[in-house]
């Protein structure tokens, strides 16, 4: 059982307090923990080398001129034609794992950040709009929004990419369509507890407008458990996205994800080529491990912020 | 053990909270007896160590919270360090807690006679389940409920504020406790559900001789309640002694201060008495005497930690400037 | 009584609160189930007029409705039924543009300084947003109003880029004055404004509002659970009861003699600094549940003096003397 302790100072001293805005408080707190800030130095160093792949990865492994199909299937270690040392060993096409590693990471992320990033704002807003209003306009997106939900998730991604067909943007569609329900159903959640708190009740009786109490006043206040579902829900996406590359519906094969390397060399497993899907499966286990790791220390942190 | 020990004697209480910014002193060099049959009220605002100091009597606190110094002698045994399985046998059998909410001592999910019973043998597995039940029963006629029977078969959310905290105080009495701590039980209910349940309790102590500690923030409250009181401010105890003697001549000038402020001892239309400024940080307390920034009795001498001192037999007050015994 | 007119009315104001049968208990009341739709009384044909300058104390327990009347006046909820007038116009019947400078006329101060002040906006924007989004001070002016403002209230200006977690509970309470003082307000509505803080900083913040109604010619309907600070404070005192008044005399004449069977109960029951080692002798019975108030009197379950006519029928506010009036048929007897 804690106490509440109090912090107050007389009213004639006014220092400033380090640490003291929100945010301040909250990088603080979430360094506590040893393990989620070595997760998130290692999604930084993910990040950079996807943001960076083209300048430092041994080779371009969509350029075809560079690839030999004598390099192919080689074991990691190994060397090539031409003297270069292949880290990670070699796909059947003689593409270079390293390099494909750090271009599908570049893909994987873009794709799932972008496409969970989208579909926040639209649950975001959807979330907001049937809190705020209530009645019907509640009723309404929350029926659409229980009915997504109750479709899994694989089944309306194949669903919509039957429908829609190949190509990057499609996949972003389709995983944006899959996610902003979930967005929606926590903002709901979270605007009807806020709402009616004696801040919100301040901000009518001062005659504020709609529209700013539910932008200015709502909004700040919902994003908190927003942030956690978020991390989730990015490495959900990634993780989507691999399965549908996996299948064969995802990307096109110009711009492989980790999740259709994984597929190009799944035939290879049984006979001990066991690299070529293998490294981008560790590679896809790492950032979502990494990912899931700050998403809960994230939520533990603002967790109890919450309570109080 | 003689028939007139105290019930409980509290001696240098000290517990202390290791938190990031640095150590608080909750609860600094506590001290009070109550007697067997006595009602003690223990009055502080917040941050006064108040509530910290009825957790730590039986082991309640939790960390980053310890309990690093005193002695809590309840019938000669020390609390303090005593292992886990004795406090745990001790709490809801000879001692009992009451908290301001009474969802902390109910389980929402439970009814209420599975509650009962459970406490009832979890001290004694002997006693059969149809015993338990016609104790319990009892317990909650006691405490005022009407038919008992059926309250016995509903559920926690079945019940209203006031008799949700009944049904706490019943299953703090189950067991015929010697001491019991109450913690603001009453602050959350109305005036008129308060004073049915300051009878009540009363009524049970007079009747079965448990003593009673009483923690609140309303002097009025321990006024018609109480037979004495320890005042609180920053974990230290600044007055204690006989209810009549504390509020008709309080030696504090905190205590001074605090019913100076009731609107009741002010002139209707006139600014209230003030205490200026507020309570100071725990984690920064002034040197010596932590009431000195708002006293207008202070000067250099208080800079050191003035002692508690004790002007007659159970009245005990700790300033270096106190006030002669006079009315304010 | 003065001649000019209240400056708040409000006229057989009440406020239902419906739970609307959801679509399954429809379908069930289609095969004859029978459910009804719950209501709560919240507010129950109200009367009130408060003139320019007075302090109008309406004190009741939980579930008495008094918080939904003190919304109802500050604007925040629409009343389901009667008029609400501000200096003899009718509020509901103004444009939007007036309708909007007397809701900016009337504001309220709220009970729980935690959650009264939005956690992720500074001092200078809680304070300084609404007189700078309707024109009361211009955008540049803005902080010099806000430094001004809470000095007025007794906090250091330099704190107005603080948050309010930095505060305690007294420092919150200031600021939250100092919020509903910056559109410029003439009636303040205390929702159990010092009902969640010490009693020495409670000492402060009511000195406070007292010095506010001197400066600056405020009204207040000050609501509170408390007789003591409803006492101290107000001219005039309203006990309210299950979503009905059921009391209103002048602060004193409450105080030394109250007629209706609650306010003397309620008087009775209040702990007091002087009052030692009494023998409690509670009110019996528990208050009603709003779902389900008892026929006729609300109070006659718990009333001592109860008999046939208060099962059966209404009473209703009657003055009894000049400037009282009370809500009970002991008053017809005789």
């Amino acid at each position: 059982m804690t106490t509440a302790i109090e912090t107050g100072q007389t009213p004639e001293v006014a220092a400033p307090q380090a640490g003291a805005t929100p945010l301040g408080r909250f990088v603080s707190d979430f360094c506590e923990s040893r393990v989620a800030v070595g997760a998130l130095a290692m999604l930084l160093l993910i990040a950079l080398i996807a943001i960076f792949a083209p300048w430092i990865a041994p080779q371009d492994p969509y350029d075809l001129r560079q690839l030999d199909v004598m390099n192919g299937r080689l074991p990691p270690m190994a060397q090539g034609m031409d003297g270069q040392t292949f880290w990670l060993g070699t796909d059947a096409q003689g593409r270079d794992m390293l390099s494909g590693i750090m271009y599908g990471l570049r893909t994987s992320l873009s794709v799932g950040i972008g496409a969970s990033f989208t579909a926040l704002m639209i649950g975001m807003a959807a979330g907001l709009l049937a809190a705020y209003f209530g009645g019907f306009v509640d009723t309404l997106i929350m029926r659409i929004v229980d009915i997504q939900l109750s479709f899994p998730s694989i089944l309306t991604a194949l669903i919509l990419l039957a429908v829609l067909g190949q190509g990057i943007d499609k996949i972003i569609l389709a995983l944006i369509a899959v996610q902003w329900a979930y967005y929606a159903r926590t903002v709901r959640g979270t605007a009807l507890v806020e709402r009616r708190k004696e801040y919100i009740e301040a901000a009518q009786c001062l005659a504020l407008s709609h529209r700013r109490v539910v932008f200015k006043h709502l909004l700040p206040n919902c994003l908190p458990p927003l942030i956690v579902v978020n991390t989730v829900l990015v490495a959900s996406a990634i993780a989507l996205e691999a399965t549908l590359s996996f299948l064969g519906l995802g990307l096109p094969i110009t711009k492989p994800s980790l999740g259709l390397l994984i597929a190009n060399g799944f035939a290879y497993m049984l006979s001990g080529k066991y690299w070529i899907s293998f490294f981008p499966g560790v590679a896809l286990l790492i950032t979502i491990v990494c990912i899931n790791l700050v998403g809960d220390q994230l939520r533990d942190v603002l967790n109890p912020r919450l309570q109080k | 053990m003689t028939a007139n020990q105290p019930t409980l004697v509290v001696e240098g209480l000290q517990t202390h909270f290791l938190t990031k910014a640095g150590v608080v002193k909750a609860v600094d060099d506590v001290s009070f007896t109550v007697a067997p049959g006595r009602i003690l009220g223990l009055v502080g605002e917040s941050g006064s160590g108040k509530t910290v100091t009825g957790f730590s009597l039986i082991g309640l606190v939790d960390p980053p919270g310890r309990v690093v110094g005193g002695q809590v002698l309840f019938k000669g045994e020390d609390l303090v360090g005593a292992p886990d399985d004795r406090l745990r046998r001790l709490r809801g059998n000879r001692i009992a807690m009451i908290f301001q909410d009474p969802m902390m001592t109910l389980n929402p999910v439970l009814r209420i006679d599975t509650q009962m019973i459970e406490a009832v043998q979890a001290h004694d597995p002997k006693i059969d389940r149809a015993t338990a039940r016609a104790r319990a029963r009892d317990a909650l006629g006691r405490v005022g409920i009407p038919s008992p029977d059926e309250r016995l078969k509903a559920y926690p959310h079945q019940f209203s504020g006031g008799m949700r905290q009944r049904v706490a105080i019943a299953i703090a009495l189950l067991n015929h406790p010697d001491l019991v701590i109450a913690d603001e039980p009453t602050t959350a209910l109305d005036v008129t559900i308060q004073g049915q349940i300051l009878y009540e309790v009363q009524k049970l102590c007079r009747d079965t001789g448990a003593a009673l500690i009483w923690i609140t923030h309303d002097l009025s409250v321990i006024a018609g309640l109480a037979d004495e009181v320890c005042v609180m401010y920053a974990g230290r105890v600044v007055e204690s002694g006989p209810v009549d003697d504390v509020l008709d001549r309080p030696l504090h000038p905190y205590t001074v201060g605090l019913i100076g402020s009731v609107p009741s001892r002010n002139r209707r239309g006139r600014p209230l008495a003030q205490i200026p400024g507020m309570t100071p940080s725990l984690l920064n307390l002034p040197a010596g005497c932590p009431f000195r920034n708002r006293c207008p009795r202070a000067d250099a001498v208080c800079a050191e930690t003035p002692p508690q001192t004790m002007t007659s037999p159970g009245r005990t007050v700790r300033c270096f400037h106190p006030h002669g015994g006079k009315a304010p | 009584m003065s001649a000019a007119p209240p400056m708040l009315e409000l006229e057989h104001v009440t406020k239902r609160f419906v739970r609307p049968l959801d679509l399954a208990a429809k379908i069930a009341n289609l095969f004859g189930a029978g459910l009804e739709v719950e209501t709560v009384h919240a507010v129950d044909r109200v009367d009130l007029a408060v003139e320019e300058g007075e302090v109008v104390g309406l004190v009741g327990e939980s579930g008495c409705g008094k918080s939904t009347l003190g919304r109802i006046v500050a604007g925040i909820h629409q009343p389901t039924a009667g008029t609400r007038r501000w200096r003899s116009r009718e509020i509901a019947a103004l444009s939007p543009a007036e309708q909007r400078d007397v809701e900016l006329k009337v504001q309220m101060i709220f009970q729980d300084p935690m959650s009264s002040l939005n956690p992720r906006l500074r001092v200078i924007d809680l304070v300084g947003e609404a007189p700078v989004v309707h024109g009361v001070v211009k955008a540049a002016e803005r902080d010099a109003y806000v430094e001004e403002l809470l000095r007025r209230v007794g906090l250091d200006a330099g704190f107005k880029r603080r948050y309010p977690h930095q505060f305690s509970g007294g420092q919150r309470a200031r600021i939250g004055i100092a919020r509903a003082l910056a559109v410029k307000p003439e009636f303040l509505v205390c929702d159990e404004a010092v009902a969640a803080l010490d009693v020495s900083i409670q000492a402060q913040v009511l000195n406070l509002f007292m010095a506010l109604r001197q400066d600056l010619r405020l009204t207040y309907l000050f609501i509170s659970h408390d007789l003591g600070v409803v006492e101290h404070l107000s001219d005039r005192v309203i006990i309210m009861y299950l979503g009905r008044f059921v009391e209103i005399a002048p602060t004193e004449e409450l105080f030394r003699s109250a007629n209706h069977p609650y306010t003397q109960a309620l008087l009775a029951e209040v702990p007091r600094l002087e009052v030692r080692k009494r023998r409690f002798e509670p009110v019996k019975g528990e208050i009603p549940s709003p779902l389900h108030p008892p026929p006729g009197c609300h109070f006659h379950p718990r009333c001592p003096h109860a008999f046939a006519r208060c099962r059966a029928e209404v009473p209703a506010l009657k003055e009894i003397a000049p400037g009282r009036w009370s809500a009970c048929h002991l008053n017809d007897a005789g």
